[in-house]
This record gives structure tokens, sequence and C-alpha cells, in this order.
């Protein structure tokens, strides 16, 4: 088993033009619940499709426990990702069954314990159910794997603040300790309780990666007062109004 | 792990295709009845029984188009838009996905041809016409006037048989192919992935044209001034020209199926 759980290096990954990463390098250890933070934009969605292999690096290395994101690595990620990635005709009971034959840490046990507190019905089309319905349900089925990294990407953004500590709560409650937790989202003050270490990614770049103990020792402020100290962005500021006009000959205004 | 993925979908397919099949085998009955019935067929000048009919012929018009879209939106919606963000996060490997999805594609399709079958079985097979296909059999057995062609019939069979078992893959995996250069776009990803289809679709299109003409052109000098020359010259000819289009589209299946599978292990674009 390799120390680090997590390890790019070199990391760029561009579309077009555009450089959504640039030189990452960074590496992520085991038993952590690690905050992937940024603003909109700087690269975390991004980061987080390369440690699952749903897009490819332009250049640079990831490596998984050791392994570049293949069938091995899958097995042992569990992603959540910024949608819904259900299919329309499926049920809950079908969605269970398809984690079952293919995740051999799945616990069918825990998921329907979970869908049954939340009365989430086994038979209904998961297309009739309501957005926030879904969301849980997602969150259910990668929270009940016994993974050695989860990836939940933005898990709760978009949701009222009820739905967030239900979120976060699942979250805590179902993971497991030997793996690491990678969460990324830009509401800090909601998950900064819960997190280990903190990586800060700016305009695609690494600009921090610190524990959240260090963090409050050295900077005298919270991880969300940083990030706001990190990120603050000049507001635009309108020029001041013209209150003058330029007379034209004949003294008439224009 | 690819019959597990096949489970998931056929399940998708078949949920919606067994219920038009039996719309198709039910209509194709009501058309016997209406046929077969004295006096049915001429009931209100005959419009029910033409309805009938005309309903029969769309419902097998439509299973095939639907088909068709199916197998095409099974694959751009399971693995190259929201769903794919499940599909490839499966512990699984490129190949088993393409495999699965095209296996499936192709029991749908040969499905719907069954069934086809079957309904025109059902809408005219009766004593009559089995005496008549028996006659038919017989006939063709004792038919050996030129006994050296049987030959060339045989052989030609074979390879057509074939060629139409490879078509559907090479139909699927072209579809398959258009759609993994289309998602390498940015934006626009259906309209590259049509022109992409466009594109190959000429190109192979040209090539088969030129593999299957050139040897008929070369073989043009053979002919001699006889009968038989000229009949041995076209059976020889058909028969080449099936073998052509036999190892085309044996050749089809890889040029199509490899890159997909290169396309979406190496350079997947979820967005």
């Amino acid at each position: 088993m390799e120390q680090n759980l997590i390890r790019c290096s070199g990391l760029r990954k561009t579309y077009g033009r555009f450089a959504a990463l640039e030189h990452v390098d960074l590496t992520l250890g085991r038993g952590k619940i690690v905050g992937l933070l940024g603003p909109n934009g700087s690269g975390k969605t991004t980061l987080i499709k390369l440690l699952c292999g749903l897009i490819q690096p332009t250049e640079g290395e990831i490596l998984i426990n050791g392994q570049k994101p293949g069938p091995y690595t899958k097995s042992i990620v569990s992603y959540l990702p910024d949608r819904m990635y259900f299919a329309d005709w499926m049920t809950p009971r079908d969605i269970l069954d398809l984690f079952e034959d293919f995740y051999a840490d799945f616990r069918r046990d825990r998921a329907e314990a979970m869908c049954a507190s939340l009365q989430i019905l086994p038979d209904k089309r998961i297309k009739t159910m309501s957005k926030g319905t879904k969301e849980k349900l997602q969150l259910i089925l990668v929270m009940s794997r016994d993974a050695q990294l989860y990836l939940l990407d933005e898990p709760i953004a978009g949701v009222d603040p009820a739905a967030r500590d239900f979120i976060l709560e699942t979250i805590l409650r179902n993971y497991n300790e030997q793996g690491t937790v990678l969460i990324s989202t830009h509401l800090i003050s909601d998950v900064e309780k819960v997190l280990d270490e903190v990586v800060f990614l700016c305009n695609g770049t690494v600009v921090r990666q610190d524990t959240v103990d260090h963090i409050r020792e050295t900077e005298g402020m919270t991880v969300d007062g940083l990030f706001r100290d990190i990120f603050r962005a000049m507001p635009y500021r309108r020029e001041p109004a013209v209150t003058e006009f330029p007379r034209m000959e004949g003294g008439e205004q224009q | 792990m690819t019959l597990k993925l096949m489970k998931y979908e056929l399940k998708a397919m078949l949920r919606t295709f067994i219920p038009l099949w039996c719309v198709i085998l039910v209509l194709s009955l009501v058309n016997r009845l209406t046929l077969r019935i004295d006096g049915l067929a001429e009931l209100w000048h005959g419009i029910p029984a033409g309805l009938m009919l005309f309903a029969y012929a769309i419902s097998i018009l439509a299973a095939y188009i639907i088909a068709v879209v199916f197998l095409i939106l099974r694959f751009y919606h399971g693995l190259l838009r929201d769903e794919g963000y499940l599909m490839f996060t499966l512990p699984v490997k490129t190949w088993q996905l393409i495999c699965s999805k095209m296996f499936s594609a192709v029991i749908l399709l040969v499905g719907t041809s069954l069934i086809a079958l079957l309904s025109v079985m059902v809408l005219i097979v009766d004593n009559e016409v089995i005496e008549e296909i028996g006659e038919l059999i017989k006939v063709m057995a004792t038919y050996d006037t030129f006994p050296f062609r049987a030959e060339f019939i045989w052989k030609i069979l074979v390879m057509a048989i074939i060629a139409a078992v490879i078509s559907p893959f090479t139909q699927i995996l072209q579809c398959y192919l258009s759609m993994a250069i289309g998602q390498l776009a940015n934006r626009s990803k259906v309209g590259c992935s049509v022109l992409s289809y466009i594109g190959i679709s000429l190109t192979v299109s040209f090539l088969t044209n030129i593999a299957v003409t050139i040897p008929m052109v070369a073989r043009v000098q053979e002919i001699e001034d006889s009968v038989t020359a000229a009949t041995d010259f076209m059976m020889t000819t058909m028969m080449s020209t099936f073998g052509t289009v036999m190892i085309v589209e044996i050749l089809l299946v890889a040029a199509f199926y490899v890159p997909t599978w290169w396309i979406l292990k190496n350079k997947l674009n979820l967005e």
C-alpha cells in the first residue's frame, strides 16, 4: 500500500487555449477529510474529474494508490459528481443492484437502511423523484461504499441549510475512516468544522495546502476568513457620474 | 463484467422494445384474421382492413427506426453525457463498455428482424404456402443442369450470410466512432458527430467502390465470345464482389472499433 493516496505531479489540463489547471503538484495522505477550496472556475471540478479518469490530463501524471486512473483506481474511488448520473428508467432497486454488481466495497444493507430512513421507495422511478431526493439517493450510494478515496464534487452547493447538515452528517457517519474524503466547495464556513486539511486552488494552481489547525495557529483566523482574504476581489466601481454636459455653441445643452 | 453491463443495457432497451414487438405480432395476427375471414376485408369498403394493414407496416418500420435511434441514444446518453459519469467510474475496462453497448444493440436489431419475420409468417403462412415452399426446395435440390455453378451459388450464399452477420456490427460501430470523434469537440458535439458520420460514410463508400470495381474491370478482358464464358464471368464476378464486400465488412469492424476504443480510453472528454 502506497503511503500517499493521491500524487499529482506537473499536472496541466487545457481546454483549447484555456488552461483549467496549471503545474499542479499535490500529495494527499490517508485517513483525512480534505477541503478542495476555491472560487467558481478555479479548477476544482477539473481536478476531481482527472482523478476519476473522466477527462485526461494534457500534461503530467496522476497516481492514486500508486496507480494511474483505470479500473483498479475506480474500484477504490467513490465519486459524487456535481450532476445526476441516473438513467431515466432506473429505480433505487436497479441502481443498488448495479452498485452491488460492480463495487466489491458496496454495503447494500447500509444503503437500504439509509433509503428507508428517508422514505425512498425501492421501486419508485428515480425520474419521478424531486431533485433533492435524487441528490440524497446519489449521496447514499456514494457513502455506502467502504472506499479508500471519496471524491465529493460540490456536495452542498444549491441546497438549503437543513439539507447541508444532513449531507455533512451522512458523510461523517459513513465514510471509511482508513480512507480520505476530498470535498470540493466554495461554501467554506459550512464544511470548515469537519475538515482536517485544505487545498486552495486559484486560477488552476494550488496556492496553499495546509492543515486547518496550522492555519488557525499561524494566521489567527478561520479557513473561511483566510479564503476571503486570498480570494477577495475588488468590486467594480462605476465612474463618477458626469454632472456637467459640454455646452454646444449657442448655449444649448446636449 | 461485459455480461453484467449487458444485463443493464438490455434491461434499458427491452423495457421499450418488448411492448413494441408485441404490438407488431398482435397487428399481424389481426391482419391475418381480417384477410382470411370472409367478408371482413370488404367491410365498409375495406377501410378498416386497409388501416390495419397500414398500421402493421408502420409498426415494423417504426420498430426499425426506433431501434436505430435507440442504439445511438444509448451510446450517446449512456457514455458521453451525464450517465457517462456513472459508467466511466465503474471499475470496468473501456472495451467492456463499448462491447456491452454493441452486443446489446445487435441483439436489439436482430430481435426486431426476427419479430418482423415471425409477424410476416403469422400473416401469410398457411398449408398452401408451406406446400409451395416445399415444392420450391424440391426443384432447387434437383436442379443439376449446371452443377459447377451450384458450387458458385453456395459460396456466394455463404459469403453473403457472413457479410450480413457482420454488417450490423459495422453500422453500429460507425455510429459509435462518429460520436467518439464528436465528443472530442469542446462545443457542438452533436454537430461534430454528424459531420464525422458523413465524412466516414463518404470515405468508406469511395474505398469500397474502388475495392469492388478494380478486380471487376481487370477481369473484363477474360470474357470470351461465348455464352458459357459470359455466365462464368458473371458468376465469378459476383463471387469476387461478395468476397470483397465480406472482407471490407470485416476490415471496417476493426477500422471503426479500434479508434472508438482508443478515443474513449485516452481522450475521453466528459466536460
